[in-house]
C-alpha cells in the first residue's frame, strides 16, 4: 500500500506543512511552504498568483520535526536544524529568499524546534534551549550584543523539553513540567501578573503539571496532564477564554465539558482538540478561522459541527488545519492557498488532501 | 490665487495682510493697497519672488475638484537660479486650468468631504520589449495618494458609480490608464481629523518615483481649532512644496536615450549615479536637479520686522532630506507632519551649534511659526545632513533654499506668536500600555532590507553586497540592478536540482524561475500584515542598510515610542526616518504604536524613497472587519 501517512502538521503565517511518516514534508501556501513564490508585479496580486497544489519541501535528508513560522519554516533532519522560506534579515547563513532548506550550522543538534516572527528557538539533545533572531523586548531570553542574533544557548535555566514562540516572546516547558516565560509582555502574555517585558526566563505560577503549551500572537494556552486548559494574555476577542477582561496577566482556567488532548493558538483565536476527537474553537473569527460558518467572535469554546475523529490540530495566523482519519481539513484564510483548493475565506472545515487513496488526490 | 473670483478660492482675501500670491507667477511688492505707506518709507522694497499654488477651499463641508495629469512644457531653474532649462514633465492641472509646476492647495477641515476626480491625459504608455522594466513600470499609468490623511483606503461599494478612497493597491494592469481614463476619489475626513499639512502625489506601483520626481504633487491643508486662534489666523500663511524635479541634461554622462528636459526612464532616477541631484564628488549638486520651492529656485520672501508668519513645509522629494535652518531666527514647530502638538518645538539657528536643524525626510511635513527679527537679509538653508551612516557614510551637501528679507516698518504693530497650549485633536491622545494591552497588543516586526531572491548572505562579511550599495548616495539602484542580475543567474542554478521529483498523491509544482527583467518588482505575499479592526498594536521597523530610510505608512499615523530600542519622548507622525548605519546583523529600528479603529481595507507601507518602493520595498497592510469582542460588542 502507498498511503500518505501524516505524523505531524504545522501552520504558520501563510503556509501549512505536513510531515509524512516517511520523513518527507508537504507544503501549501506562501513563503516557507517549499514553493518559491515568484516576485509579484502587483501590490494586490497575492491570491491569484499562488497555487493551491502542495509541493514537497526539498530535503537533503528526511525530517523528524517541522515548525511553520512567519515566512520561514524550520525542520529537524538527522538531529540537525534546517530553515527555508523568506527570512528578510537572513539568519545563520540562510539565504533571505530560498525555499531550498539550508542547515543552521551554529547548532550541533536539535530535538525540538520553533519558528516565530523573525524569532526562533530549539531544544538540543540535552535539554539546552538555543534562541536566535531579532531581539525585541528581550525576546531571546539571554544577554547578547547582537540585535539580529545568531543561535546561542540560554544559561542558568533547567533542562527544557519544548519551546513555543509568540510575538517577540517565548515560553519553554521544563522537563519537570513547569512553564518559563520571557520577552514582550504587552498584554500580560508572560502570565507574571504585570505588563513589563523581561529579558530572562521567569517561572510562571501555575500549580498543575503542564503537558503542553500553545502560543498565539499575544496569548497563551496551557494543557495540564489532566486534560484541563488555562489561558492568559490578550483577550480582547475572548481568545484567552475569559469574558470579563480584555487582557489577563495570570493563568486562568477555561471550562470544558470533556478532557482536552491537544491545544493550538493563532492570531487572537484558539483551538482545542478533545480526547473524543472533537475540535473546539473560540476568539476572533474575522476570516472564518473558527470553522463555525460565520465571522462572529466566540467568547467561549464552541465545538465545530460535523468534524470528528480528529487526530491533530494546528492554528496558523488566520488559518487552521486538522488531521482526520482520511483527510486533511483546512479552514480560515486561504489568501495564499495555504489550505489548498478552498474559498478565500473558508468558513467551515474543508477536506483539501485525501490521505487514503493510492491514486492521485483529487487536488 | 489668481484673481480671487472663484467661490472656492483662497481665504487669503480676508487674512488682511494681502500679500498677493499668484499661481505660477512671481509677484512684486509684498505690501499692497492697505500698506501703501511702506513703499513711501522704503523706496527700494525688494521684490518678493515667492509664489505658491492656488488655494481651493471647501465650502459647506465639500471641496470637489477635477485634477488632470498631463505634460507641462516649461522652463525651470537649475542649481544656478540664473539658468533656466526647458523641461517637459508630467504635472497636474485642475478644473479648467492646464498643468502647472504644482497642483493646487486643497483646504479642508475635519468632517468635510474632499472629492477629486482624477483624469489621466497622459499619452499611451510606451511600448516595452519583453525584458524591459517598462512592462511593469508604466510611466503614464497613475493614481492618487493623499499622503498622511486619515481616511478610508478602500473602494466604496455603496455608491452607484465606482468611488475610491485612498486606494493605491492597483494591479499592474489597472490604475488610471492613459488617454482619458478617470477615477472619482472621495475622502471623508473624520470630524476630529487633526489639523495640519498633508499632500497628494501618485502611488501607482512601479511608476510612483518617476511621476513624483516630475511635478505631480500638491498640498492638502486640514484646518482645525488651532487655525482659528486669532494670532494664528492673522499670521500670513506660506506653503512650501519642496520639489526636486529630475530631468535629463546634456551634461549627464548617460541620459538613457532620453531628450534633455524630460524624465522617461526609471534608470534616470533609479540607476543614474547622480539620480539624486548630487554630483559624483558627493559634495555639491548638479545644475539640473536643484531643490525648488513651488517651482522657483531660491525665491525671496519679504517680511516686516516683528511680523509673524506660519509656514507649511512639505518635502515632496523622493529621496533627499532637508535640514532646515533660518539664519538668526527660531522656527517654532507646531505640527510634525500633519499632527499637531500643544507646545512648540523650537529650532533656533543651528549653524554655530551642531548644525541640526528641522530635518524633513522625503514625505515629511512641518508647520512652523516664525517672527521676523531685525531688518536684514537671512537665508533659509538646508544644512549638511546625513543620509547614510555606518559602513558607508554619506553627507548631503548644504544648499540655500530661499532668501528672507526683513524690512523696517515703524507703523507696523508687531504680531505675537500664539500662546501655548495650542488646541490638539483628541484623535492624538497618547496610546498607553493599558490601551495596548486591552486591544490585542500585537508586536509586529517589519524588515526593510535590500535582498536578492537567492543572494547568499554571509553575516560575517562586513563588506557584504548591500553595504556597497551606498558608496555614494547615488549608487543605490545601480547596484540594485547589478545584484538583481546576479541573483537571477543563481536562481536558475539552484532551482534545477530540486525540480525533478515525482511523488505519489501530490503534484509537484516546479518553482517558477524568476524572469530576466532588469528591475523585477518584488512583493512577497508572505508579508501582508493582516490586522483585525479595533486593534492597537506596536510595530518595530528594522533597517538593515546604511541609508537613513524614510518609512511611510498610509491611513493610520504612528505614535513613535522608541528608536533603536530606547524609549524616546513619544510623538505622532506618518513618515518616520529609520536611523542609518544598519546591517542585517545590527539593524537599526524605530518602534511605534498604532490604532486601527476607524477603517477597514487594504493599503500599503513603504520606503518613501520611492525608487525603493517601486523596486519592491513596499508591502500591504489589510485591516479586516471584526464582529464581536470587547470593543464592538457594545
Amino acid at each position: 500500500m502507498d498511503f500518505l501517512e501524516i505524523s505531524a502538521i504545522s501552520a504558520g503565517k501563510d503556509q501549512t506543512l505536513a510531515l509524512l511518516t516517511s520523513g518527507e514534508v508537504l507544503g501549501w501556501g506562501g513563503a516557507g511552504s517549499g514553493r518559491l513564490v515568484p516576485p509579484f508585479k502587483d501590490i494586490c496580486g497575492a491570491f491569484k498568483e499562488s497555487d493551491p497544489r502542495p509541493v514537497y519541501v526539498s530535503a537533503p535528508s528526511l525530517y523528524s520535526h517541522i515548525s511553520a513560522g512567519y515566512g520561514v519554516s524550520l525542520g529537524i533532519s538527522d538531529q540537525k536544524p534546517f530553515a527555508w522560506g523568506f527570512s528578510q534579515t537572513g539568519m545563520g547563513g540562510h539565504e533571505p529568499i530560498s525555499e531550498a532548506p539550508s542547515a543552521l550550522a551554529q547548532v550541533a543538534s536539535a530535538s525540538k524546534i520553533a519558528a516565530g516572527q523573525c524569532l526562533f528557538g530549539l531544544i538540543d539533545e540535552v535539554g539546552g534551549l538555543h534562541t536566535w533572531g531579532l531581539n525585541v523586548d528581550g525576546a531571546l531570553g539571554r544577554k547578547t550584543g547582537q540585535i539580529n542574533a545568531s543561535p546561542a544557548p540560554i544559561s542558568g535555566i533547567p533542562p527544557m523539553q519544548d519551546v513555543f514562540i509568540g510575538d517577540c516572546f517565548m515560553l519553554a516547558l521544563s522537563d519537570d513540567q513547569k512553564v518559563y516565560a520571557w520577552g514582550s509582555n504587552s498584554s500580560g502574555q508572560l502570565g507574571l501578573g504585570h505588563l513589563k517585558s523581561i529579558s530572562n526566563p521567569e517561572l510562571v505560577e501555575l500549580s498543575p503539571n503542564i503537558k503542553r503549551l500553545a502560543v498565539g500572537s499575544t496569548h497563551v494556552l496551557a494543557l495540564t496532564e489532566d486534560g484541563e486548559v488555562y489561558g492568559w494574555g490578550s483577550n480582547h476577542f475572548n481568545q484567552s477564554g475569559d469574558t470579563t477582561s480584555s487582557f489577563i496577566n495570570r493563568p486562568r482556567k477555561i471550562g470544558f465539558s470533556e478532557a482536552i488532548a491537544e491545544i493550538s493558538a493563532g492570531m487572537h483565536y484558539s483551538l482545542a482538540l478533545a480526547s473524543s476527537g472533537k475540535v473546539y474553537a473560540w476568539g476572533w473569527n474575522g476570516m472564518g478561522q473558527l470553522g463555525l460558518g460565520d465571522h462572529q467572535t466566540r467568547s467561549r469554546p464552541v465545538a465545530i459541527p460535523d468534524l470528528s475523529g480528529i487526530r491533530a490540530i494546528a492554528a496558523g495566523e488566520m488559518h487552521a488545519v486538522a488531521l482526520g482519519k482520511s483527510h486533511l481539513f483546512g479552514w480560515g484564510s486561504n489568501a495564499s492557498n495555504q489550505i489548498g483548493k478552498a474559498d478565500l475565506c473558508q468558513m467551515s472545515p474543508n477536506p483539501f488532501l485525501d490521505i487514503r487513496s493510492r491514486a492521485r488526490s483529487r487536488l | 490665487m489668481t484673481d480671487g473670483s472663484g467661490p472656492e478660492d483662497s481665504r487669503r482675501q480676508f487674512l488682511g495682510l494681502g500679500l498677493r500670491v499668484v499661481s505660477g507667477l512671481a509677484v512684486s511688492v509684498a505690501f499692497n493697497a492697505c500698506d501703501r505707506n511702506d513703499e513711501a518709507d522704503h523706496g527700494d522694497i525688494p521684490t518678493q519672488t515667492f509664489v505658491q499654488p492656488t488655494m481651493l477651499e471647501s465650502k459647506d463641508g465639500l471641496l470637489d475638484i477635477d485634477l488632470t495629469a498631463s505634460y507641462l512644457d516649461t522652463k525651470l531653474s537649475g542649481f544656478d537660479p540664473s539658468k533656466k532649462h526647458a523641461v517637459s514633465l508630467r504635472a497636474y492641472g485642475y478644473n479648467t486650468k492646464g498643468p502647472e509646476v504644482f497642483g493646487p492647495t486643497l483646504v479642508v477641515k475635519g468632517g468635510d468631504q474632499l472629492r477629486i476626480k482624477l483624469t489621466n491625459n497622459l499619452p499611451f504608455n510606451p511600448p516595452a520589449a519583453p525584458n524591459d522594466p517598462l512592462l511593469y513600470m508604466k510611466p503614464n499609468t497613475t493614481n492618487l495618494h493623499t499622503h498622511g490623511l486619515h481616511v478610508f483606503p478602500g473602494i466604496y461599494n455603496n455608491s452607484k458609480s465606482r468611488e475610491y478612497g485612498d486606494y493605491v493597491v492597483d494591479s499592474n494592469s489597472g490604475g488610471v490608464v492613459p488617454r482619458g481614463d478617470s477615477r472619482q476619489y472621495v475622502y471623508n475626513l473624520p470630524a476630529n481629523h487633526p489639523a495640519g499639512p498633508f499632500y497628494y502625489h501618485p502611488q501607482f506601483h512601479g511608476s510612483s518615483a518617476l511621476q513624483a520626481a516630475s511635478l505631480m504633487q500638491g498640498a492638502i491643508l486640514v484646518r482645525g481649532p488651532v487655525d482659528d486662534l486669532p494670532e494664528m489666523a492673522r499670521a500670513r500663511e506660506l506653503i512650501f512644496l519642496f520639489q526636486a524635479p529630475y530631468f535629463a541634461h546634456d551634461g549627464f554622462s548617460s541620459v538613457y536615450g532620453v531628450n534633455a528636459g524630460s524624465l522617461e526612464q526609471f534608470d534616470q532616477i533609479g540607476n543614474h549615479s547622480t539620480g539624486h541631484g548630487v554630483k559624483n564628488n558627493g559634495k555639491d549638486y548638479l545644475d539640473a536637479q536643484p531643490v525648488l520651492i513651488n517651482g522657483v529656485r531660491q525665491p525671496t520672501i519679504v517680511m516686516r520686522s516683528g511680523e509673524v508668519q506660519r509656514w507649511r513645509f512639505i518635502n515632496t522629494q523622493i529621496f533627499n532630506r532637508l535640514n532646515l535652518n533660518l539664519d538668526s531666527h527660531i522656527l517654532h514647530q507646531f505640527t510634525q507632519d500633519g499632527w499637531g502638538t500643544a507646545t512648540y518645538q523650537e529650532f533656533p539657528d543651528a549653524r554655530q551649534n551642531g548644525g541640526e536643524g528641522l530635518v524633513l525626510s522625503a514625505g515629511n511635513r512641518s508647520s512652523v511659526i516664525i517672527k521676523a527679527g531685525k531688518p536684514g537679509t537671512y537665508l533659509l538653508r538646508t544644512l549638511p545632513v546625513k543620509i547614510a551612516d555606518g559602513l558607508e557614510k554619506v553627507l548631503l551637501p548644504g544648499d540655500v533654499l530661499a532668501k528672507l528679507v526683513v524690512v523696517d516698518d515703524r507703523k507696523f504693530i508687531a504680531q505675537t506668536i500664539p500662546d501655548t497650549p495650542l488646541p490638539v485633536s483628541d484623535f492624538l491622545k497618547p496610546i498607553s500600555d493599558q490601551e495596548l494591552a486591552g486591544s490585542g497588543g500585537r508586536k509586529r516586526i517589519i524588515v526593510l532590507n535590500i535582498t536578492g531572491n537567492t543572494e547568499s548572505i554571509n553575516l560575517q562579511d562586513s563588506q557584504s553586497y548591500w553595504e556597497k550599495l551606498v558608496a555614494t548616495a547615488g549608487s543605490l539602484a545601480s547596484d540594485t540592478e547589478r545584484f538583481v542580475r546576479r541573483k537571477l543567474t543563481q536562481a536558475d542554478h539552484e532551482i534545477t536540482p530540486t525540480s525533478e521529483k515525482n511523488v505519489t498523491n501530490a503534484t509537484y509544482v516546479k518553482p517558477a524561475a524568476l524572469s530576466n527583467d532588469n528591475y523585477n518588482l518584488q512583493l512577497s505575499n508572505s508579508i501582508i500584515q493582516y490586522v483585525p479592526q479595533n486593534s492597537v498594536e506596536e510595530w518595530t521597523i528594522f533597517n538593515c542598510n546604511s541609508i537613513c530610510r524614510p518609512f511611510h505608512i498610509h491611513v493610520n499615523p504612528m505614535y513613535v515610542t522608541k528608536v533603536n530600542g530606547t524609549s524616546i519622548s513619544p510623538y505622532w507622525c506618518d513618515t518616520v526616518t529609520l536611523p542609518g548605519g544598519g546591517t542585517p546583523e545590527m539593524p537599526t529600528s524605530v518602534t511605534f504604536r498604532m490604532r486601527f479603529d476607524d477603517f477597514s481595507g487594504p493599503y500599503i507601507m513603504h520606503s518613501q524613497m520611492l525608487q525603493d518602493s517601486d523596486l519592491g520595498m513596499v508591502s500591504r497592510v489589510s485591516i479586516l472587519p471584526t464582529q464581536g469582542g470587547f470593543k464592538t460588542a457594545g
